[in-house]
């Protein structure tokens, strides 16, 4: 519709002269060929006969077609040529070349008509066509009418068109990239050899390639010492661990029963073990960082590992209250030593730091995609300022900056060590502190089959 | 189970190791066989018998998963446990396919080590594995029930653990840790008291009904450092 309303504003404007020049020319030549068609004697209501059927929809007397010293003259044309004598108009050079006919070009107002006269030198003086404007006016507007038409329906295929051709283009610019990125995700941080070959990809990201492999090398030199140094660690370790706790054990075997000598030698005993679990557990912390953990995946039974824990618990603080919110028959897959090093891990700060006379929940629920399980207690601290610090390394909750380190039991290693066996699951381990002085820590598992 | 024919060949390189393993075997009765690298401990354990073999797996000259794979390859099914410092599962998992019987993460237990080699002889030898006697108690490892002179009673997991746990090394105290780690497998903060309400769960299973009865319940508590089983 816009282009139609375009196309009026310049006939209104009379801005259509040049495609009454065009429509002149083509006049023109079809004279012309119609005169090359026809040699000899000029017929004019031959050639006025074939112009006519050349336009469309033309009414009787819209063009005519005389020549000088045309004794089958019409009236109209002699009457049109007697004006034209008359009014002498200027005379312009139509283009010869696509008429191969010199012609000119002329404008006449005669009878309140407004004509377009095209004269050409024949044989017997010049013939000459003339042709009402509106006629050509008519054709101009039916050409500009047959041009908004193909554009208004072109207009939704024109823009598929440009839609499809822009997928497309940004789909080859980013394939490149696609296939870095896939090349990237596949590199093994723990193979030494395996690089990116820029081979295989655009030369403009060598440079970037090169960088990326400068990358992963590195990573690679502090993945193998991070690796190092725990297996190191724990040859240098566990050697005079081992042998300290060995003798210590039979220097504890060997004193008199019930002596102050025992006695003091099963305290250190007691400190060795405790050294040896921090060992340990550093040892594991290690590995996590260097992405070392592997994992012995197995089916467990959720309601077995917290049924027997819960029970043991039981037995030994008869003063809080347990419950289990569990349906019966959880089984996922896992790594049924560190599940069972986190569960009792949970289980032993949720009884360390409870109240006396205080309660422990634990929760699990089991969807298609995780296992959601948590471990709840009442507490005796005040919780205010529990916060995410409780999973660093070492950190130790204290009600208060004056309250002294001893007072609180414990390695500060623990869920730590927790958080570290949940994410090599691909899982997460939150902290939800509430205000009526229960603290939770609820474990996500993502299910695998 | 002990006796004095029991010959254990220990392949160990780190020296303070070794002599701790050795006088630990030599407590019990058992004859050790001592070498410090991987190519003299296969050669030793192919041209004699040992009853068990302990190897570790940093060894110079040929490491123990070669030194096992050798074994392995000329025929040999003596029971093979593995010491490693490492926790490596890769480890545990590829020691296990080359044939080793068992395996043990150091820092460990010289009384668990003990238990394991008596463990794989038995199994190996064919005895009667099936009842473990010791002062006075039998345990059933089948259907777990333990007697102790007219008392018989069905045990739970954890008291079967715990109770074969301290037949199988009787005359050794048992501290409280000790026995979290080797029956709960899991090191507990000091404190618990899960051990104490489980031997006295025990003792009050198996004590014998008859107040006249003079007999003194064999499992023994060691104030203030732990648990033993006394050996008669």
């Amino acid at each position: 519709m816009a282009f139609s309303g375009v196309s009026r504003l310049l006939v209104a404007n009379s801005a259509l002269e040049p495609l009454h020049s065009h429509l002149s020319e083509v006049l023109a030549r079809h004279a012309a060929r119609e005169l090359r068609a026809a040699p000899g004697p000029v017929n004019t209501e031959q050639i006025k006969g074939y112009l006519e059927k050349s336009v469309d929809e033309l009414q009787p007397g819209e063009i005519l077609v005389w020549a000088d010293k045309d004794p089958a003259i019409s009236g109209a044309a002699q009457a049109l040529a007697l004006a034209l004598a008359a009014a002498a108009p200027v005379w312009t050079t139509l283009d010869g070349q696509s008429t191969g006919q010199p012609f000119e070009m002329a404008d006449l107002k005669a009878d309140t008509q407004d004509w377009r006269i095209l004269r050409t030198p024949i044989p017997q003086g010049q013939l000459y066509v003339a042709v009402q404007k509106n006629v050509l006016t008519r054709s101009a507007n039916g050409i500009l009418q047959t041009r908004d038409g193909i554009l208004r329906n072109l207009w939704p295929m024109l823009l598929v068109i440009i839609v499809l051709v822009t997928v497309v283009l940004t789909r080859a610019a980013l394939k490149p990239v696609q296939t870095l990125q896939n090349a990237f995700s596949v590199v093994d941080i723990k193979n030494p050899t395996e690089h990116i070959s820029p081979d295989h990809h655009y030369r403009e990201f060598a440079g970037f390639i090169s960088y990326f492999n400068s990358l992963i090398d590195r990573l690679r030199g502090s993945y193998a010492r991070a690796t190092r140094f725990s297996s190191d660690a724990a040859h240098e370790l566990s050697t005079p661990l081992t042998i300290i706790r060995g003798y210590l054990h039979r220097l504890v075997n060997q004193s008199p029963d019930g002596s102050q000598l025992q006695i003091q030698l099963s305290l250190v005993a007691e400190e060795v073990e405790r050294l040896i679990s921090i060992s340990n557990k550093l040892l594991m912390l290690s590995q996590a960082d260097a992405g070392g953990v592997s994992l012995d995946m197995q089916p467990m039974k959720l309601n077995d590992v917290v049924g027997e824990m819960v029970d043991d618990l039981k037995a030994q603080h008869r003063e809080l209250i347990f419950s289990v919110d569990m349906p019966s028959g959880i089984t996922f897959v896992a790594d049924q030593e560190l599940i069972w090093q986190l569960t009792s891990n949970l289980f032993g700060n949720a009884v360390k730091y409870n109240r006396p006379q205080g309660q422990v929940k634990f929760k699990a629920r089991l969807s298609d995609k995780s296992l959601v399980f948590s471990v709840s207690n009442t507490t005796h601290l005040s919780i205010a300022g529990l916060d995410e610090r409780i999973f660093e390394r070492f950190y130790r909750y204290r009600e208060t900056d004056q309250q002294e380190f001893t007072q609180v039991a414990g390695s500060g290693l623990g869920l730590s060590l927790c958080r570290e066996i949940v994410t090599a699951h691909g899982g997460t381990l939150t902290l939800n502190v509430e205000n009526d002085s229960w603290v939770t820590l609820e474990c996500t598992l993502p299910c695998r089959n | 189970m002990q006796n004095m024919s029991t010959n254990i060949l220990l392949i160990e390189d780190e020296q303070r190791i070794a002599d701790f393993i050795v006088t630990g075997f030599e407590s019990v009765g058992f004859v050790v066989h001592h070498e410090i690298d991987g190519f003299r401990g296969l050669n030793t354990a192919l041209i004699k018998n040992f009853d068990a073999v302990v190897l570790d797996l940093a060894l110079p000259m040929m490491d123990g998963f070669q030194v096992l794979t050798e074994i392995r390859r000329k025929g040999l099914s003596t029971p093979v446990i593995l010491l490693t410092a490492k926790t490596d599962l890769a480890d545990r998992l590829s020691g296990f396919e080359l044939g080793a019987d068992d395996f043990l993460v150091k820092p460990f237990f010289i009384e668990e080590l003990i238990v394991r080699v008596n463990i794989l002889i038995a199994r190996k030898s064919g005895s009667d594995a099936s009842t473990i006697a010791q002062s006075g108690i039998t345990l059933d490892r089948f259907s777990r029930v333990a007697k102790w002179g007219k008392g018989t009673s069905v045990l739970t997991q954890r008291e079967y653990v715990l109770l074969e746990c301290l037949l199988l090394s009787p005359g050794q105290i048992f501290s409280r840790q000790q026995i979290l780690k080797q029956v709960w497998n899991v090191d507990f903060d000091p404190g618990t008291n899960v051990v104490d309400v489980c031997i006295q769960r025990l003792r009050k299973k198996l004590s014998n009904p008859d107040p006249n009865a003079q007999e003194v319940f064999p499992i023994e508590t060691i104030r203030g450092v732990g648990y033993r089983l006394n050996n008669p």
